[in-house]
């Protein structure tokens, strides 16, 4: 696979056909992290356009001394941090009531139309019981288990040491449970 | 539960997020079998950390791309056309740059320069220093400007001078072959201000003080022309 930083070299170039590839590669990752710090799939959209437009005028001050994810995810988070700030129009209303999240661990691949709809019940209070943590906290929740990265990785992006990564994780976490438990009762 | 307990919560999230050294696993799987406090907690937490491991990860719009593709496209297109603008701006300021220079270099190799070419160069000067760049036909027409008040401020100085008044004659005047001088003195305020005159009749000095029209003794400090005027007290005086 060619690596970004070969794209990013023709891009900076004004070779869009290269941006396109690096677009492609990367919309899923970018348009998922927007979605669970945004809320919703309108507002997602609108970052993840803005990441990419942003990235591209931005390109050229990209120095290849870290990864081209990393820079990438850098862009997003202020896009997103941003859209927080203008937008106050992605309060959502909660309908759903779920018991526990033990269904997702015995999730034995049997999809029933209850089982979906609970699923996607459950989503929705995770999602709006993230949507309730202090914006630094999300971040780290979102970057590290839906996006999956490392402490090494969230501390280069968002720009603090790796220690600081861990407390508020662990702050985030310990957060978020009484968070689903109020909207569970509500 | 022992004291232990509370620093262990504060690392149970990163032992489930497997970030703890592989050397603090026995610890950890030993003490968990042991504590049902922590094991209790270790629950709460598993389902919480898994139930976020399990969030659906959204596609983006099948769209996406080409819609970002489109907005750079437009970018692009408008940042060209801007750049074309701007180059034909500076082209156009280059051009009137040039033609500025020139006429300067033509003001500058003339010979004996007339004193509206003069005026014109002057103005060539000033405004390609301070780089405005008008047209050079303003420049001219600025000249011309000029040329004329200098013209008018001439003639009136010439011509019509004073309130307008006719001079009036300081006495003596009884003879044709004198010539008059007059100074000026100060007076107390230290302004400037002509308060004598001093007269020469055949041969003979003699001081005049002009606001009264007679004879003083002090000495002339400045000669005089017949036919001269002074202002004295808002009249003009003439001396024959």
């Amino acid at each position: 696979m060619i690596p970004d930083e070969l794209w990013v070299k023709k891009a900076v170039e004004g070779d869009l056909n290269a941006f396109d590839e690096i677009m492609k590669r990367h919309q899923a990752k970018i348009y998922n992290l927007a979605y669970r710090l945004l809320g919703n799939a309108e507002d997602a959209e609108d970052a993840t356009q803005e990441t990419f437009i942003e990235a591209y005028k931005s390109l050229k001050s990209f120095q290849y001394k870290s990864k081209f994810s990393t820079w990438l995810y850098r862009v997003a988070l202020n896009t997103c941090h941003q859209q927080i700030r203008k937008a106050e129009s992605r309060k959502r209303t909660l309908t759903a009531f779920a018991d526990n999240f033990k269904i997702l661990n015995s999730d034995n691949g049997m999809e029933t139309p209850d089982s979906v709809a609970i699923k996607k019940e459950q989503e929705t209070l995770l999602q709006a019981a993230i949507d309730k943590l202090p914006e630094k906290q999300k971040q780290v929740i979102v970057l590290f288990y839906v996006q999956n990265l490392k402490y090494r990785e969230i501390a280069e992006i968002i720009g603090c040491p790796e220690g600081t990564v861990a407390s508020r994780l662990n702050t985030a976490i310990r957060n978020l449970k009484p968070k689903l438990k109020d909207l569970m009762h509500n | 539960m022992n004291l232990n307990c509370h620093k262990i919560h504060d690392r149970l999230v990163h032992f489930l997020n497997g970030e703890l050294p592989p050397s603090e696993y026995i610890f950890w799987e030993n003490h968990l079998s042991e504590c049902t406090v922590c094991q209790i907690e270790y629950e709460k937490l598993t389902d919480t950390i898994v139930a976020l491991r399990h969030l659906p990860q959204p596609e983006p719009p099948a769209d996406l791309v080409l819609k970002i593709r489109r907005r750079l496209e437009e970018q692009q297109r408008r940042f060209s056309e801007a750049e074309v603008a701007s180059k034909a701006k500076q082209s156009r300021l280059n051009e009137m740059n040039h033609k500025t220079k020139s006429l300067v270099s033509e003001a500058n190799t003339a010979p004996n320069t007339p004193i509206f070419d003069l005026i014109t160069l002057i103005f060539a000067k000033i405004v390609d220093a301070l780089k405005l760049g008008p047209r050079p036909v303003y420049i001219n027409y600025a000249a011309l400007f000029c040329y004329l008040m200098l013209a008018i401020f001439l003639i009136k100085l010439t011509f019509l001078t004073g309130s307008g008044s006719s001079p009036q004659t300081v006495a003596p005047n009884q003879s044709n072959n004198y010539m008059a001088v007059n100074s000026v003195a100060k007076n107390k305020s230290g302004r400037n201000d002509i308060t004598w005159a001093q007269v020469k009749m055949a041969g003979v000095r003699t001081s005049l003080d002009l606001a009264n029209n007679r004879e003083l003794s002090e000495k002339p400090q400045i000669l005089r022309p017949i036919g001269s005027q002074v202002l004295h007290g808002g009249s003009w005086y003439e001396f024959r």
